[in-house]
């Protein structure tokens, strides 16, 4: 039973279903069972101690990341007692896809959404190809399956490390501590580096001056390694971060075993580079701790995640969704919902029921209106909620903004109606938990960890392990980012391996042939980015897309509140902050706490919105949003 | 002398797209052999990779782009030499972290080579004031009936060669 909220119960066999005698059963007026609530100030209250005292300032913060300029955070501090009274994350840009797709042939999708990310484009076309199998009631053969692993994997091992130490890592610098925060960085240059025999570094200061941004020798290893995952990504996508060979039904690329070799001699340089990143984040992250335990409350929350898994089974995946359940647990990365800390299901359709998005503090129009529900249940006869992405309508409706109704073009993404958060993080918490991972050489998990062995490179072999950590803050996000290099590495590994065994048994097939059907199908994505939860569900009709709708992570985690007030995941870390930063005149105030926790979820706002105006034109793209244009 | 020109912008947005469209009509045009002309409409980082493989390879840049600059009127061409002014690092940081994650801006471009050393001493660059940035493939008819004007002064700008 892994709904406490949701009207949805269980008969003998497992099978769920609308649970009886309920009046409106999806209504949100019915309240929720919530899982790491936040307590707030009444808004009223808080613009009263802004107007009569000098200690508690708006910090507005626009943009956050200058990717795409499409995130502003609103808070208020209150700098005498050090925390954050008020937040709101503001998507400041709308997001199209929706729309755009509608009328069009399905198998656009792998092209067209691959453009709401000018990072990660090739997470929207597999996932789209995904969604599009099931539709079509298509399979790839088992060396397509495996090509688009490595795909994947290659995505994020540019993706991950370039957050650690290009987007993130400069607020660990030296220059950066040094100016927020003297006496710690008076301290790190005094305290040594547990694991300076993996990384190389004598003490924390030595470490953090090597993530200085633009000259320290970390820095500059990373931009030098995202053009190593590049290369190897090119040699089977044909092209980053749009790939030209993802087709439903698996890939157009030809791959033999000269391919593989050129991915492997790219590849087995992330096992020495895992072992620095790894090591870095587990040092930089105790001695926070250590110098001051407060840290742990930085941007802390409830450990509540989902994720759908990636990296399918050859052996197992057949595209369907009556056999999601079966096909999802055999991915390397097993899907879950963990709510509370605690892993409730790794059931990929439940997953999928648990889904809805409310729009009562963003800018969109309700699509409900007590009309007949397009799906009442999914395709195996479960109940689906009004809400959910394969009901939803985007309608959206431009407005002033207010912090009381509606802010932002996020939408409230939530599971069970629970606020949980996406990152990479959810798949190496599920998979460490769920005990459910294929044997391999290289990954166990334990229950409560997740034993990793990287092989020998340049550098000696090194076993390190991930824990499930006690508490869920910016410090275990990063930390568990670090990890998931290595994790990501492995997989590739094994999948490699994998590869390779299929060339040598001759089942070189990459693609499956296919034809558009014209009959009603649905279908949906059930995937993942570098920055985790990714869907794509969609309707087709007559051979055209009737409905296409995308939950990415940033819009998760950038989510305002929702149905019942309550904060997205953004929000409610801010308010959970701490203010630790030193400053005499707080105008010297920087606000280095609250960015560490936005930054430690990799917000990503190209895929969380986007400009739009009018009847399906994007407008303009330039200098302001990667997104939807050709890279 | 080796001369590289370049042409950088995002496509399918009309007289935005400047850089591409231009340079595919200069690329169908006769050029002496210590001429190339390479698309660079990709990340920064990635066109500083591609300079740091060919160290030196050029002695000078041409770069052909467009952007909305405020106070600028509608199809006016800016031709400058790059003037190598100090750079503020906060916004090199700025400009990288925008270039890992998808946007193609000269701007930004400009900013990353210099930084890190990958530009010759001699950078000229071409810059428009878009008249249409709407979708489409080709630039605006009154952008495209100046092509031959534009082309003209890039060959200038390759110089003697």
């Amino acid at each position: 039973m892994c709904f406490k909220n949701l009207p949805i119960d269980f008969d003998d066999q497992g099978k769920a279903f609308l649970r009886g005698g309920i009046r409106d059963a999806y209504s949100t007026k019915t309240a929720i069972n919530s899982v790491g609530d936040v307590k707030t100030m009444p808004y009223d209250t808080v613009r009263e101690l802004l107007s009569r005292n000098g200690y508690i300032k708006d910090v507005d913060f626009d943009p956050v990341t200058r990717v795409a300029g499409a995130l502003a955070f609103h808070g208020v501090a209150d700098l005498e007692n050090r925390k954050f009274i008020e937040a709101r994350s503001m998507a400041t840009l709308f997001r199209g896809y929706e729309l755009i797709m509608q009328g069009r042939d399905p198998c656009d999708a792998i092209f067209i959404t691959s453009r709401a990310c000018g990072v990660c484009g090739g997470v929207h076309s597999s996932c789209a190809a995904l969604g599009i199998e099931m539709a079509f009631g298509i399979t790839p053969p088992p060396l397509g399956i495996i090509v688009r692993n490595l795909m994947l994997s290659l995505e994020f091992l540019y993706d991950n490390p370039l957050h650690l130490f290009l987007l993130a890592g400069p607020d660990y610098s030296e220059l950066i501590v040094k100016a927020t925060t003297p006496t710690l960085w008076d301290k790190a240059t005094k305290t040594a580096a547990p694991n300076a025999e993996h990384h190389g570094y004598a003490t924390i200061g030595d470490l953090m001056r090597d993530m200085n941004p633009l000259s320290g020798n970390l820095y500059l290893e990373a931009l030098h390694m995202t053009r190593v995952a590049r290369e190897a990504y090119v040699v089977i996508g044909g092209k980053y971060p749009h790939p030209e060979t993802l087709v439903p039904g698996g890939v157009s690329t030809t791959v033999t075993l000269q391919t593989f070799n050129e991915i492997y001699t790219r590849l087995h340089q992330f096992f020495d580079y895992a072992k620095k990143v790894v090591t870095i984040w587990d040092d930089l992250t105790e001695f926070f701790y250590e110098a001051n335990p407060e840290y742990k409350k930085n941007g802390m929350r409830a450990a509540n995640m989902v994720d759908f898994g990636i990296w399918d089974d050859p052996d197992t995946y057949d595209s369907t969704y009556e056999n999601c359940n079966a096909w999802g647990e055999k991915r390397w990365a097993t899907p879950g919902a963990v709510i509370g800390g605690e892993l409730v299901t790794t059931n990929l359709q439940n997953i999928n029921l648990g889904i809805e998005e409310f729009i009562e503090h963003s800018f969109y129009k309700e699509w409900t209106n007590g009309e007949t529900l397009a799906h009442p249940t999914d395709p195996s006869g479960a109940p689906l909620s009004p809400f959910h992405p394969w009901n939803k309508q985007t309608l959206p409706s431009p407005g002033g903004q207010n912090w009381r109704e509606k802010y932002t073009w996020a939408t409230s993404p939530r599971w069970d109606r629970q606020v949980f958060e996406a990152g990479c993080y959810a798949r190496i918490w599920n998979t460490a938990a769920a005990q459910k991972i294929r044997p391999n050489p290289f990954i166990e998990s334990t229950g409560t960890s997740m034993k990793m062995l990287l092989p020998k490179a340049a550098k000696p072999e090194l076993h390190v392990e991930w824990k499930i950590p006690p508490v869920w803050n910016t410090f275990e996000r990063n930390k568990a980012r670090a990890y998931c290099v290595a994790f990501t590495a492995l997989v590739a590994m094994n999948d490699w391996m994998k590869g390779l065994d299929l060339l040598k048994q001759g089942k070189t097939a990459v693609a499956t042939e296919f034809e558009i059907p014209k009959t009603n199908r649905i279908g949906v994505g059930m995937w993942g980015a570098g920055r985790g939860f990714l869907s794509h569900h969609m309707e087709l009709d007559n051979g055209m897309v009737t409905n296409y709708q995308i939950v990415t992570p940033s819009t998760i985690n950038a989510s305002p509140m929702d149905a019942w007030d309550k904060h997205g995941p953004y929000e409610e870390a801010v308010l959970n902050t701490p203010i630790l930063e030193e400053f005499d005149k707080q105008e010297d105030y920087k606000g280095i706490d609250l960015l560490r926790t936005l930054r430690s979820f990799d917000p990503c706002m190209p895929c969380t919105t986007h400009i739009y105006a009018g009847e399906h034109t994007v407008v303009r793209e330039i200098n302001t949003c990667a997104c939807g244009v050709d890279g | 002398m080796k001369v590289l020109i370049a042409g950088v912008g995002h496509p399918n947005l009309k007289d935005l797209s400047f850089g591409q469209i231009f340079l595919a009509h200069l690329k169908q045009q006769e050029w002496p052999d210590s001429v190339d002309l390479e698309n660079l409409s990709f990340g920064a980082i990635a066109v500083l990779q591609w300079f740091q493989d060919n160290p030196g390879k050029y002695d000078r840049v041409v770069f052909v782009s467009a952007a909305e600059r405020e106070g600028r009127d509608p199809g006016v061409l800016n031709v400058h030499q790059w003037n190598f002014a100090p750079l503020d690092e906060t916004v090199v940081q700025e400009c990288v972290a925008e270039s890992v994650t998808g946007i193609i801006s000269l701007d930004n471009l400009m900013m990353i080579l210099q930084f890190f050393k990958a530009l010759p001493r001699e950078v000229v660059v071409l810059d428009l004031e878009p008249v249409d940035s709407e979708i489409g493939f080709d630039c605006s008819p009154q952008i495209t009936a100046r092509f031959e004007e534009f082309e003209e002064i890039v060959r200038g700008k390759v110089g003697h060669v």
